[in-house]
């Protein structure tokens, strides 16, 4: 079945005939639409193609030409067009990717080293003082020189107890 | 123009309209899809006028449609290679340049509001100072009032969809049958039927004062 878009624009057109006709110009009084459609559509492209000429095409040789230039332009290598062909920038990638490894192995220091060092690190877990002024700390001398030492920094103390020498 | 140009005012999908330049059409395709731009550019030559022309009455603008005839050509010659004949070189390149026309207008209804410009209607150029009487046999009055009803055409297509568009332009203006249009656009025949409906009612709506009077 045909939408009511189709049939109306057959009937416009003069696609539909006989019964077809007559069917539907009843379903358009139905609708309460005009019948006068087919002579409105008339003069609507009579002014419509009276006003739709087109000027010829200026300058047609140079069309020709600029469609060949730019057809010579699409067709020609990648590496006429810019100085970055595939290869070149394949090499460059790689220059960069091989220069950035030798900055990072100079520059960056070998994890292996700090590992091969003791993990070690001092810490006071728990002080028990009479007086709230006093604190303790502590710290590791160069983990990396052989001769570290442990250091336990008491703050606010003015003397060291006999029996805690 | 050129003298082996057919043509422009009422083009065919037909491939039985004009059987001799087929032939030749065949032949000159052949050479173009080895490589022969000569060849091509002789296909050029025939069907430049009517591609434009197609462009010109789906945009209204002249700069416009040269692009678009440029671009429908460079695409044809991209993808000759992928032309078997089954259709006459006129009706391939015919579905070529309605795809890249209503893709155009898509992107641009997409990116603008339309308004009116004076530079559209070419108006722009007319110095309402201007004493000397402008070129042609009518007169300065009905120069302007045959640019002014250009505009207001021009506003009402502006206002219809690409796909409207190109329905109404292919069969108000190039007189195609509705499976010709259906072959060009890649639709149904019930669907330009439809499109027709909408974009002829929106047209005569917009356009009854004038062609009332006309």
């Amino acid at each position: 079945m045909k939408t009511f878009e189709e049939r109306y624009t057959a009937w416009l057109d003069g696609g539909l005939t006989g019964e077809a006709q007559t069917a539907f110009e009843r379903e358009l009084t139905e609708r309460s639409e005009s019948l006068e459609a087919p002579a409105e559509l008339q003069r609507f492209q009579d002014f419509f193609r009276s006003h739709s000429h087109v000027t010829p095409l200026e300058s047609p040789d140079f069309f020709n030409h600029q469609l060949l230039e730019r057809i010579a332009a699409e067709e020609k290598p990648p590496t006429a067009r810019s100085g970055w062909s595939l290869p070149r920038l394949a090499w460059f990638g790689g220059l960069s990717m091989a220069t950035a490894l030798v900055l990072f192995i100079a520059i960056i220091p070998k994890k292996s080293e700090t590992h091969s060092q003791s993990a070690y690190i001092a810490q006071v877990i728990s002080a028990r003082s009479a007086d709230p002024n006093i604190s303790a700390t502590a710290f590791q001398t160069d983990a990396a020189q052989p001769d570290d030492m442990t250091v336990v920094w008491l703050d606010g103390l003015d003397y060291v107890p006999e029996n805690a020498q | 123009m050129n003298k082996s140009e057919p043509a422009s005012s009422k083009p065919e999908l037909t491939d039985s309209a004009d059987a001799d330049a087929s032939e030749d059409d065949h032949e000159l395709v052949r050479r173009s899809q080895a490589g022969d731009k000569a060849a091509f550019n002789e296909l050029v030559t025939r069907y430049r006028q009517r591609i434009y022309a197609m462009a010109y009455q789906m945009t209204r603008n002249e700069q416009d449609a040269w692009d678009l005839a440029q671009d429908a050509f460079l695409r044809a010659w991209k993808s000759i290679h992928r032309f078997r004949g089954d259709s006459s070189f006129y009706t391939w390149i015919y579905r070529i340049v309605s795809n890249v026309t209503i893709d155009s207008i898509r992107k641009k209804q997409g990116r603008i509001e339309t308004e009116f410009d004076d530079s559209l209607a070419g108006l722009q150029g007319i110095d309402v100072r201007a004493r000397t009487v402008p070129g042609g046999t009518s007169s300065p009055d009905e120069n302007i009032r045959q640019k002014e009803i250009g505009v207001r055409i021009q506003q009402a297509m502006e206002k219809l969809s690409a796909e409207h568009r190109a329905v109404l332009v292919m069969k108000e203006i190039e007189g195609l049958q509705y499976h010709e249009i259906a072959e060009a656009v890649g639709c149904e025949i019930g669907t330009v039927m439809s499109r027709l409906f909408y974009a002829r009612k929106k047209m005569q709506a917009q356009l009854k004062d004038l062609y009332e009077n006309f």
